[in-house]
Parts: structure tokens; C-alpha cells; sequence
């Protein structure tokens, strides 16, 4: 038993210390179609800009600093000090939808929780309408 | 050692784990927060807006990090020490150098515009505030809270649109 313990013990720290080393930066554990199935939701509005403005609102809610804002690329980036999470959210246009999709870090993992998600996007929408309604 | 053994595995298991359900969703009091770190201003011209904002962060010592003029986002920090040099020296030799105290801050700020249908602008800012301690460890972070200090914000805001608007 201890032999096996040792043997295990060894081949742990082998795979700590070489799997990851040098294909880290392709690594992800789901398919992209997986990844991109939860971490993208669309939204009935032709009004990027407007989406993108409510993206920063939610963020500001969830209490992110925003980092990087840029509308040409539709990209907002931003940390959490509270849940330690770096996050980026992307919006594109299609047609009359627009298509947001985030993508979030904490601790030096990747949030790969749908349910993570669905209530950042839930947020999102909460932030539309009461943009839309212009209540707040 | 077995035990030990199997304690650290469980540990390395179960160190992953996180509670998802909370994370990303809305307080109860972000409705209220929204209104205290929002205030309208009576104009149409958003450049302009965001103009008399950067003025004011530089009055208030603030280096602008990011800024989009389309999506109305304006980021900015400074750095700052905590209390004085004197009192810190005083507290070291009184109790000792492995004594620890807050020694620097950073404070973060971002202001977004927002038009609005009643033809103003809506702008919201946030302050949040880090400090590390005098060994280099991180002593604190946190969203500032106090009403006041909102309040002054958007007092010095709009004596920053009279200041800009005037060429001053």
C-alpha cells in the first residue's frame, strides 16, 4: 500500500509539474460549441451601443471596475475585488439581435458554470429593461 | 499516514469547488446603490459632459487609465499614502518592526454617461478603494459606501460643467 501511495504520490507531481507547462495556453476542458452554448446570450435589440452601455451598468451593479471599453470591437473587460474575477464581455450585432457573450476568471480559473452565467446575463437583461422603461 | 494521506487528497479534491449559485447576481440594494452613485445632468452634449468628468478627476489628483467617448466610460486611480510618515515610524519603535499597518491605497473611479429619453445625461460614478499593508500584503479592499462622498462628487461635477462650459 505504501508502495502504492509513494508511486501515486510521485505521479502527481509529475503531472503537476509537466502536464500543463507548455499546452496551457490552448488548454480548455469543454468544446468551443460547449463553451460558447452557455456563455452566449442574445438579445432582442439592434442597439449595440445601447447594450454595450447596459453591459458597463451591470458590471457596475455586480461592482466591477471597468478596465477596457471599446465600441468599434464591442468589447468591455473588467475586475471584481469582490469575487476576485476578471471578466470580459463581447457584443455583436446580427441582424436585429445582438449577441453578448462573456467569458470570466476567478483565482486563476476559468468560471465554466453555466449557472454563473445565466445570472450575469439575467442581471443584463434586468439592466434593459430598466434602461428601456427609463426608470433608473 | 494514511490518514493524513487520504485528509490532503479530500483537501486537493474539494479545494476547486465553489459555491456558482450567488456568484454574479444582484444584491438586494442595487437599486439604491444605482441612485446614490447616479445623478442627471440637464444637457444634451455628452463629449462635453465627459470633458467637465476628466477635469474633476484631475482635480482630484486622478490618472485617467481608459476612456471611450461612445460608450461614455471614463476610468481613472491614484495613489495615496495612509496616515504619516512620523506617526508610522513612532508605531515601529513602540511596538517592534514585525508590527503591521495600513501603509498605501489606491483608489479606482469609473464614471459612465448615459443619455437619457428626457434628452439629459445620466452619470453614474464608483469609487472603490485597495490598501496594502507595510509588508506588501493586501490590507483591504471595498466599494465606497458613504453617501457623502458621492454627494461631493457630484457637487464638484457640476461646478466642473459651469468651470468647463466657461473655458476655464
Amino acid at each position: 500500500m505504501k508502495q502504492f501511495i509513494a508511486v501515486f504520490m510521485l505521479f502527481s507531481l509529475f503531472f503537476m509539474f509537466f502536464s500543463c507547462a507548455t499546452t496551457g495556453a490552448l488548454d480548455s476542458q469543454q468544446s468551443q460549441v460547449q463553451i460558447r452554448n452557455y456563455q452566449t446570450k442574445s438579445f432582442d435589440t439592434s442597439n449595440k451601443n445601447n447594450v454595450l452601455r447596459n453591459v458597463i451598468a451591470t458590471m457596475q451593479d455586480l461592482g466591477f471596475i471597468i478596465e477596457k471599453a471599446d465600441e468599434t470591437l464591442g468589447t468591455v473587460s473588467g475586475y471584481s475585488f469582490k469575487n476576485k474575477t476578471n471578466m470580459t464581455v463581447t457584443v455583436r450585432q446580427q441582424g436585429r439581435q445582438c449577441i453578448v457573450r462573456a467569458n470570466a476568471e476567478i483565482n486563476n480559473n476559468a468560471v465554466t458554470e453555466p449557472l454563473a452565467y445565466q445570472n450575469f446575463f439575467n442581471a443584463l437583461a434586468q439592466s434593459l429593461f430598466l434602461t428601456a422603461n427609463d426608470i433608473i | 499516514m494514511k490518514k493524513i494521506i487520504v485528509f490532503l487528497i479530500t483537501i486537493v479534491l474539494f479545494a476547486g469547488c465553489m459555491n456558482y449559485k450567488d456568484l454574479y447576481t444582484l444584491d438586494k440594494n442595487y437599486l439604491e446603490r444605482r441612485n446614490i452613485e447616479t445623478r442627471i445632468f440637464d444637457t444634451q452634449n455628452e463629449k462635453e459632459l465627459l470633458t467637465a468628468c476628466a477635469q474633476v478627476l484631475q482635480d482630484l489628483g486622478y490618472t485617467i487609465k481608459e476612456s471611450d467617448i461612445n460608450l461614455g466610460v471614463i476610468t481613472a486611480e491614484k495613489n495615496r499614502e495612509v496616515g504619516n510618515k512620523v506617526g508610522k515610524v513612532a508605531m515601529l519603535i513602540l511596538l517592534g518592526s514585525d508590527t503591521v499597518y495600513e501603509d498605501v491605497q489606491k483608489f479606482y473611479v469609473n464614471i459612465v454617461t448615459t443619455p437619457t429619453k428626457e434628452k439629459a445625461i445620466k452619470v453614474r460614478v464608483l469609487f472603490t478603494r485597495k490598501s496594502w499593508d507595510n509588508h506588501g500584503n493586501i490590507f483591504s479592499v471595498e466599494q465606497i459606501t458613504d453617501t457623502k462622498v458621492y454627494q461631493q462628487f457630484f457637487e464638484k461635477l457640476s461646478q466642473s460643467v459651469f468651470l468647463t462650459t466657461n473655458g476655464i
